[in-house]
């Protein structure tokens, strides 16, 4: 999956409850709930169409069930201002670790 | 099409397990968690650190994070982090609690420990209800706020009022970190993770009792979606709950403090050196403790005070462990050399002390208290000599303030040994002038 934007997220559907407040949290309107259910009976959020991710971190920083992981495409400038930007300074090795 | 390369900026913190939340659909549990892992992650204390769970929904949360737990009884979180923060004074001791559990069932033991200023940090997730029994009314619960167990609402003429845990527990001491945030939106979670550290911090660096009061949501009980939820906190809550710091002592420089234990035994004029130094610290403006210990008789037995001097007010006069130790004979260095902390002071009597402390990491002053005196011709004012030196190695008391306090320690018929106290006080700090120069020499 790649991105026009400045980031993805994925997102956990085995740790998504659908609670929905990540679809109302992402300020770009990026994220949404599925329209089936799926074995438990629950609508799980997912990437909308778009591809405007700007990796602001505000869906993660809202998700009780801490099912979403935010990626920034390298050699993209950091969002400034964005929610959750700063204050996460996610240090050592596993924070650094390429994803695939 | 080549995949791009990525990085990861927001994931699960490693302090948190893998074992999913058990908690229903956007219940402020898991965001709380969550915050709690990362600050662990962030201040790297998930080896030493020890959770206390309590009863509610959040009773199994020992499963959520990758540190040592322990479950304890309903509402004695608070109780139990004392003792393990008492019997392990290196870990990071923390309770995580729901209003069920620390402002009902609870609230006994979470004003004494924040009376006593225990080194402990408390996460205290406020709901309003308690969730995990189905929705009935709490200490917590808002006025007019129905529930299943009184569904026409709170009736403060009935229930009273709700209970505003913050604002009662920071008026108890100012050796406290007490805040209240909450996490209704990216902005307010981003200030309580910051709460939370603070609160953290307060505990590491030895400086007070810090306890962290979230605003959540309970979307099952309050019968609102997790959307609405959020919305409610900031329109209903907040009013009454205001978030803030009520008693910081995260605001200006390190506290300075200096925990002093006084030991010999019965005769020696322990009692005397330790009002001595606690009214030479009063007349200097600083705050102080006196706490003595000793048996039924006058002279013989074994005698300590603890003297605690503080530019702060404070916590509790009673301490397991001392900046300073000033030990006037054999039995006190054996017995009391431990509980120096690292980097502290153990001034000892000399003339009466074969082995000197063995300990390396503390700074060794030998005082020849005794053989100083007699040299005086006055062999009772041995103490008066090591209050000279140990004046000097705590820097925080002049002579002029400690005749001040001669003055009032001594009854009047003993005011004439004033100036000879003087001259046995000065002797001291000479004494102690002289090893220090010339250790520095060495």
């Amino acid at each position: 999956m790649t991105s026009k934007g400045r980031g993805r997220i994925r997102i956990d559907a085995e740790r998504c409850k659908g609670c929905g407040l990540c679809v109302a949290a992402c300020p770009k309107g990026q994220v949404r709930l599925a329209r089936g259910v799926d074995g438990r009976g629950i609508r799980v959020a997912e990437v909308g169409e778009g591809e405007r991710c700007s990796a602001c971190g505000s869906c993660f920083a809202v998700c009780p069930d801490v099912a979403i992981t935010v990626y920034r495409n390298v050699g993209t400038p950091p969002v400034d201002g964005s929610p959750g930007r700063r204050q996460s300074p996610k240090r050592g090795p596993r924070h650094r670790k390429q994803a695939a | 099409m080549p995949m791009q390369d990525v990085e990861v900026v927001y994931q699960k913190p490693d302090a948190m397990t893998d074992v999913p939340f058990p908690y229903c659909p956007g219940c402020s549990h898991g965001t709380v968690h969550r915050l709690v892992a990362e600050v662990m992650d962030e201040l790297d204390i998930t080896e030493r650190a020890i959770g206390v769970t309590s009863a509610g929904c959040s009773v199994r949360s020992w499963r959520q994070f990758d540190c040592d737990m322990v479950m304890a009884l309903h509402g004695r979180g608070p109780a139990v982090a004392t003792g393990i923060k008492r019997a392990r004074p290196a870990s990071v001791v923390f309770t995580y609690q729901g209003d069920g559990d620390m402002a009902a069932i609870g609230t006994g033991e979470i004003v004494h420990a924040a009376s006593r200023c225990e080194r402990i940090t408390v996460i205290y997730v406020n709901n309003g209800v308690f969730g995990a029994t189905g929705g009935q009314q709490a200490p917590t619960t808002l006025i007019g706020q129905s529930t299943t167990s009184y569904p026409a609402g709170r009736d403060p003429k009935e229930s009273g009022y709700p209970l505003r845990m913050a604002e009662m527990l920071s008026v108890i001491s100012a050796e406290s970190y007490i805040a209240r945030a909450s996490v209704h939106d990216v902005a307010h979670i981003l200030k309580t993770k910051k709460a939370i550290r603070k609160a953290f911090e307060i505990q590491i660096e030895g400086r007070g009792f810090g306890m962290v009061e979230i605003l959540a949501a309970c979307p099952t009980n309050w019968r609102l979606s997790p959307v609405r939820c959020m919305e409610r906190i900031q329109s209903e809550m907040i009013p009454y709950y205001p978030l803030g710091e009520f008693s910081s002592r995260g605001k200006g420089g390190p506290v300075m403090i200096d925990e002093v234990l006084i030991a010999g035994f019965g005769g020696q004029g322990i009692m005397l050196m330790g009002k001595l130094l606690a009214y030479g610290a009063i007349y200097e403006g600083l705050e102080v403790t006196f706490y003595p210990s000793y048996g039924p008789e006058m002279r013989g037995g074994t005698a300590n005070c603890t003297v605690v001097v503080s530019d702060q007010r404070i916590g509790s006069p009673v301490r397991n462990h001392f900046s300073h130790l000033m030990a006037m004979n054999q039995a006190s260095v054996d017995k009391f050399s431990e509980r120096v902390k690292p980097g502290g002071v153990i001034a000892y009597n000399q003339s009466l002390v074969a082995s000197p402390p063995a300990r390396t990491d503390v700074m060794r002053v030998a005082i020849p208290a005794n053989r100083i005196a007699l040299e005086l011709n006055a062999p009772q004012s041995a103490n008066m000599v090591a209050m000279g030196g140990l004046a000097h190695v705590l820097k925080r008391v002049s002579v002029p303030a400690l005749v001040k306090g001669l003055m009032r320690v001594l009854p009047q018929y003993r005011h004439d040994a004033i100036a000879l106290n003087q001259t046995a006080i000065q002797r001291g700090i000479e004494a102690v002038k002289q090893v220090l120069a010339a250790e520095e020499g060495a």
